[in-house]
């Protein structure tokens, strides 16, 4: 900074001072009378006060030399006007004289005999006189004729562009800076200049300039002396890029900020090591005007250096702040999982930091959008257990509900929307919370809450932004309780409030519907074809209408009437749902009128017309069943199996496998009696795998080996149909043997999977279960894989990893075929990781699914008596004897089960103190033979006479039979 | 007589230059040991004795006599770096892990005795040695060469370097446990570098049980808490590709092999990504 112009004092405390004070105060009349004191005595003076560090008492000397020498006396040899003149500005411009310094180069850029050096050197001189006078405009020009000067181009650019900074001509300065850094060498200086050139572009909003330039400094960091500024940079580059939408390029941006202690240390040694070099050359005798000027940048660097220091010493949450950057980064860019890490590391690390709350709401996001949503519910527990009342808690809930959503986890969906309502009343996600409450609650077929909560929405917001929806969905929620003169009225009442509505063309249709629901076919039909006499051949629903059109017409027994409307319905976009029921219907229809030859075109044409369609499989289905009615299986039996010769050859096409079962189903069937004569005796298997590989293994079929694997898929089918296990767990073990994972399809790979595990062969189960999820991730049988490894995982103990893998097998692979299979994985997981809450539920999810009665039911309800047991309070094994009861009162047929809840109950109701019944389902159970082979048997026998000697005699009950 | 007026700065420059470039020519022929006292010895003029350099000081009678300097007052070397540390880092890079060795471990002897000493050039020699023999499989010279660097002396680099080597042979060998013991060290001391070469092995490890959420989220820590370590960035991208695939996210595990295709191409893990994912 430039300071107060100071007068032109005389030198003092020389032996000239008082001499030269009385010439200078004579003035030019005295001094031609009174005689000059030699020019070379004068110089000698000036260069003594020079030597002696005194340049300000020079300074009047050189302008009494430089008069003279104006006024034509002659210089001694060797001294030039051009070199005084230069003296005389530099000198000036060290004791800050910057008037006098820049008068002083302007004289000498007028001399007509200047030399180029010194030409360069005076504009120097003046541009820095200027911009130290804060006259940056005046000084911009000034530099950039500096800049003719080869020795002076590069610092004439640098103060240049820092002028133009400083008078706000930003696009000037930056141009500058770019020509100074495209010549420049690579020094600190150069450092210097790339780190303002980097905050002129953050500053006119050029980030990708801005971008190349950090990035380029992060390559020379040696020479970088702010790392403090420059990380400080990199940060407001991270933003300014994150606003812009420019997520990669705040990643990296934000990627190359180091943390604050290590970034404070390496500050702190930069700084001490810049202290010295300033140290050094503030050392150095008769500095030139460029090197006060290096000592001024030195010095301003330094304290840049230490400002940036402070900055971040006094910016606590440096390091959290850097975190949640990161995250927010990598989770714009899709990066969630990384995201998640980085959000879970800020939880742990930076408690009190105030990212902590956005964090959590990050970890929320980004767990969902993953598609963790095992994760997604616990970290929304810890959110709103951490921050009860926090503003982004709706929004977690919301998100977590709608992954919830996502995965079909509707109870799950519901339950946090719930939670939403109670800790969040209000609030802007209110409305759409609650008509995603009323959808979860139609989903599940609670329809009746639905009702209400569209009725209560529709009373607190009558204009609301979802009223339109809410008034359908109440509509809807009457006609599928079965209230159709309610849901017309609400289907009508909707009409009128929303002519245009957008769900009008869908309340037409409900109305045909409803008509139909009532058995008038007639007003169905009419409400059909207004329908579709008032909307585009292009409406979606189209193919739908006349679906319902063909029913009315079939109600009406216009079935030729009805035939043709289901096929107009054929040829329109049509769900899977509404195709099946259509082709079935049409199916149904051609065969009451005995066009079978009609039914099996339809379907032999739908299976040529879209070959990949799952449907085929119905196609050759029905062809079978219709020909087989016919007497024709071989025929149905050529049709199918031409249909699965197209795909057999290729593993990746898994519902091939649903098409073998068929085939498998229709040869093992026994065979017809023909009217009069016996029934025949079953074909051999053998023969029926001699004709398997006759239908499938033709042509090029032979030669394949998943063909060949397929065929003896095939056999095991037979051998299942059968009830020959032995034959159908030997010729699964056959297809390990002999065909590689990769030539097999996810379908076969599941089953060899899962007979090798029964086997209790995990390790060479673990190859097939592993090659269907890395060759066929998103094959139907997927969750084969996932639930495969799940239950070697449990095996080895390994609680964390087989919880992953069911989640997988649900989450991932939407577990088509082992839902039941991945939910029991999970409750074991969960009680091996001492998860006993957890467990209990998912144990109760499957005891309680109607669905999957049978040995899942026993296998849940024997843990569940498990876990009260562990608890053992009165309550608890009451409950727990109430589950073993039910094992082997209701699921008999499943007798290791069985035998394992006899002797807990015993061992229950011993805990009880209740020895007499613990005695009498002992003695009960050792009445049931066929549960010798297990090894509950041997500890029932070795408990009795504990428990009898235990029990009076009197009470004792009478002993089993076959004990 | 001193110049009367200042000197010009481009004079200044222009000698400070010329003794730069002096000094350069100086030393890229010197081989020199600096003493503490300032006393330079050149490198052709000693033997290594025990503990100390001995120089054969001839006396004008025609016999001579042994000088010798201790190595504990040997204040720095003054070597050119060795060349050969160069190539073998290339060799490294390229996994051709012996003819680094062959390269590298005559150094790595020559300078052992001078480990600490600034201006050695055995570090470095010592941390590519390594490198090398991790790409081989021979158990007892990565354990002794391990050790020699954590009795070194030379501070956390390379005492992580080397129990990353030790936690890498344990994988190796099926000893997982004792593997994470040290690479729980690892991840509590040692430098940013090898904690992220430390979470490279642990997804390794869990990737090779099949564990892939927890190899996944051991390889993403690298470019989520390490990206600025670019050399690790494609070995983390393949990890996490795979892992993804085992997850069965196929579309985040495609991303990130094109994520380590286009941003690594000249890597080897590019070239297996583009092999494994048909890319």
């Amino acid at each position: 900074m430039p300071s107060p112009r100071r007068s032109l004092g005389l030198p003092r405390g020389s032996r000239f001072t008082a001499r030269f004070a009385a010439l200078a105060l004579a003035g030019a009349a005295l001094s031609a009378q009174v005689p000059q004191i030699p020019l070379v005595n004068q110089l000698a003076e000036v260069e003594q006060q020079l030597t002696a560090r005194r340049p300000a008492d020079a300074i009047g000397l050189l302008d009494e030399i430089i008069k003279r020498a104006q006024a034509g006396e002659t210089l001694p040899s060797g001294v030039t006007l051009e070199r005084l003149l230069l003296t005389a500005a530099n000198t000036n411009f060290q004791t800050q004289q910057f008037t006098r310094a820049a008068e002083l180069a302007t004289e000498l850029e007028k001399l007509p005999s200047v030399g180029a050096s010194a030409l360069g050197e005076a504009r120097m001189i003046r541009g820095l006189s200027l911009a130290l006078q804060q006259k940056y405009a005046e000084a911009i020009p000034v530099f950039k004729t500096a800049e003719e000067s080869s020795t002076f181009r590069e610092k004439a650019r640098l103060y240049g562009a820092m002028s133009a900074a400083q008078a706000g001509q930003i696009p000037v300065a930056i141009e500058t800076y770019n020509r100074l850094l495209a010549a420049g060498p690579r020094d600190r200086d150069w450092a210097d200049a790339a780190l303002s050139l980097v905050d002129l572009n953050l500053r006119a909003d050029n980030g990708a300039d801005a971008r190349r330039g950090l990035a380029l400094l992060r390559g020379n960091l040696a020479l970088v002396d702010n790392l403090a500024g420059l990380n400080l940079l990199s940060l407001q580059l991270g933003d300014a890029l994150l606003k812009a939408g420019d997520s990669a390029g705040a990643l990296a941006a934000f990627r190359t900020v180091t943390p604050r202690d290590p970034l404070i240390a390496e500050q702190k040694k930069r700084n001490a090591a810049l202290e010295r070099a300033l140290e050094r050359l503030k050392s150095a005798q008769r500095p030139s005007a460029t090197e006060a000027d290096a000592i001024r940048r030195v010095g301003a660097r330094l304290e840049q250096a230490k400002a940036s220091l402070a900055q971040v010493e006094n910016l606590a949450t440096f390091d959290a702040t850097l975190r949640y950057r990161l995250a927010y980064a990598f989770q714009e860019r899709g990066g969630v999982w990384e995201a998640a890490l980085l959000f879970e590391d800020l939880i742990a690390n930076h408690p009190t930091s105030p990212e902590r709350e956005n964090a959590y709401f990050g970890l929320v996001r980004a767990y969902a959008d993953a598609g963790r949503f095992d994760k997604v519910r616990t970290a929304v527990e810890r959110f709103t257990q951490a921050y009860p009342q926090s503003k982004f808690g709706p929004q977690a809930l919301y998100l977590a509900a709608m992954a919830a959503g996502q995965r079909g986890d509707v109870d799950g969906q519901l339950g946090f929307l719930s939670l939403a309502k109670e800790t969040y009343p209000g609030g802007e996600l209110a409305e759409p919370m609650a008509l995603m409450r009323a959808n979860s609650l139609f989903t599940l077929g609670r329809f009746a809450e639905a009702k209400e909560v569209v009725a209560t929405y529709a009373a607190a917001h009558p204009q609301g932004k979802f009223i339109e929806e809410a008034r359908y969905l109440a509509g809807m929620a009457d006609l599928a309780e079965g209230r159709a003169t309610e849901a017309e009225k609400q289907i009508q009442a909707y009409l009128k409030d929303f002519p245009e509505g957008r769900f009008v063309p869908d309340a037409r249709y409900r109305l045909a519907a409803t008509a139909y629901a009532r058995q008038d076919y007639q007003t169905s039909a009419a409400l059909a074809e207004k329908w579709l006499a008032d909307y585009p051949p292009e409406q979606p629903q189209r193919g739908e209408i006349y679906s319902l059109q063909g029913d009315a017409y079939a109600g009406l027994n216009r079935i030729e009437d009805a035939i043709e409307a289901y096929n107009r319905a054929l040829a329109l976009p049509l769900s899977d749902d509404q195709l099946g029921y259509v082709l079935d219907e049409l199916t149904r229809h051609y065969q009451s009128l005995k066009r079978n030859d009609d039914a099996v075109a339809m379907w032999e044409q739908f299976a040529a017309e879209k070959p990949d369609h799952p449907f085929v499989i119905n196609a050759a289905y029905w062809i079978s069943r219709i020909r087989g009615r016919e007497g024709r299986s071989d025929e149905a039996l050529q049709l199918v199996s031409e249909i699965t010769r197209r795909y057999v050859a290729d593993p990746a096409r898994g519902d091939v496998e649903r098409l073998l079962i068929e085939i498998a189903s229709t040869l093992a069937r026994p065979p017809r009696a023909k009217r009069g004569e016996p029934k025949p005796a079953p074909a051999p298997e053998a023969e029926l795998f001699k004709r398997v590989d006759s239908l499938l293994l033709v042509g090029s079929t032979r030669g394949s080996a998943t063909a060949q694997a397929r065929a003896l898929f095939t056999h095991s089918e037979i051998a299942a149909l059968r009830k020959n296990e032995p034959l159908r767990d030997e010729l699964l073990g056959k297809i390990a043997a002999r065909f590689a994972p990769d030539q097999l399809p996810p379908g076969i790979l599941g089953k060899v999977g899962d007979t090798l595990l029964a086997q209790g062969q995990p390790e060479l189960a673990r190859k097939f279960y592993e090659q269907i999820i890395a060759g066929h991730p998103r094959s139907i049988f997927a969750d084969f894989g996932h639930v495969g490894l799940g239950r070697i995982a449990l095996g080895e103990g390994k609680g964390d990893e087989a919880l992953a893998r069911f989640n997988a097998a649900i989450d991932v692979a939407g577990a088509r075929f082992k839902l039941k299979e991945a939910t029991l994985g999970r409750a074991h997981a969960q009680l091996l990781l001492g998860k006993t809450e957890a467990a209990r539920e998912l144990f109760e999810q499957v005891a309680g699914n109607r669905a999957w009665r049978g040995e899942a039911t026993a296998e849940a309800l024997y843990f569940l008596g498990e876990i009260a047991l562990r608890r053992g309070t009165p309550d608890d094994l009451a409950k727990a004897q109430a589950h073993y009861q039910r094992i082997y009162l209701s699921y008999k047929r499943f007798p290791a089960w069985v035998s394992k809840a006899y002797l807990r109950s015993a061992q229950t109701f011993e805990k009880s103190g209740q020895l007499l019944e613990a005695l009498t389902t002992l003695n009960r159970m050792l009445t049931e033979e066929r549960l010798q082979p297990f090894p509950e048997w041997q500890q029932a026998i070795a408990l009795k006479p504990g428990l009898e000697a235990r029990v009076p005699a009197a009470t004792a009950p009478a002993p089993a039979t076959s004990s | 007589m001193r110049p009367p007026f200042p000197r010009s700065t481009v004079h200044a420059r222009r000698l400070l230059l010329v003794l730069a470039s002096l000094g350069a020519a100086i030393s890229a022929h010197a081989q020199r040991y600096i003493l503490k006292d300032g006393t330079a010895l050149a490198a052709a003029d000693v033997t290594l004795g025990s503990g100390a350099l001995v120089q054969q000081v001839k006396i004008a009678s025609g016999g001579s006599f042994e000088r010798r300097y201790p190595l504990a007052d040997i204040a720095r070397l003054d070597f050119p770096e060795p060349e050969a540390l160069d190539e073998a880092e290339k060799f490294v890079a390229a996994g051709k892990g012996p003819e680094a060795l062959a390269l590298v471990e005559p150094l790595a002897r020559q300078f052992a005795p001078f480990a600490k000493i600034p201006g050695s050039p055995w570090p470095r020699a010592a941390l590519l040695r390594m490198q090398a023999l991790l790409l081989g499989s021979d158990a007892a010279a990565i354990t002794s060469a391990a050790r020699e660097l954590m009795q070194s002396g030379l501070g956390p680099d390379f005492t992580g370097v080397a129990k990353l080597a030790l936690a890498q042979l344990d994988a190796r060998a099926g000893r997982e446990s004792l593997a994470n013991v040290m690479l729980e060290e690892i991840f509590r001391e040692a430098t940013p570098e090898v904690q992220a070469r430390g979470w490279l092995l642990r997804g390794d490890l869990a990737a090779a049980r099949s564990a892939h959420v927890e190899a996944l989220e051991a390889y993403l820590r690298v470019p989520a808490f390490f990206g600025t370590i670019d050399e690790l960035m494609p070995a983390a991208l393949l990890g996490a590709a795979r892992a993804y695939k085992g997850y069965g996210d196929t579309g985040r595990a495609e991303r990130s092999a094109l994520e380590l295709i286009d941003t690594y191409p000249d890597t080897l893990q590019a070239a297996q990504a583009k092999k494994e994912f048909g890319l």
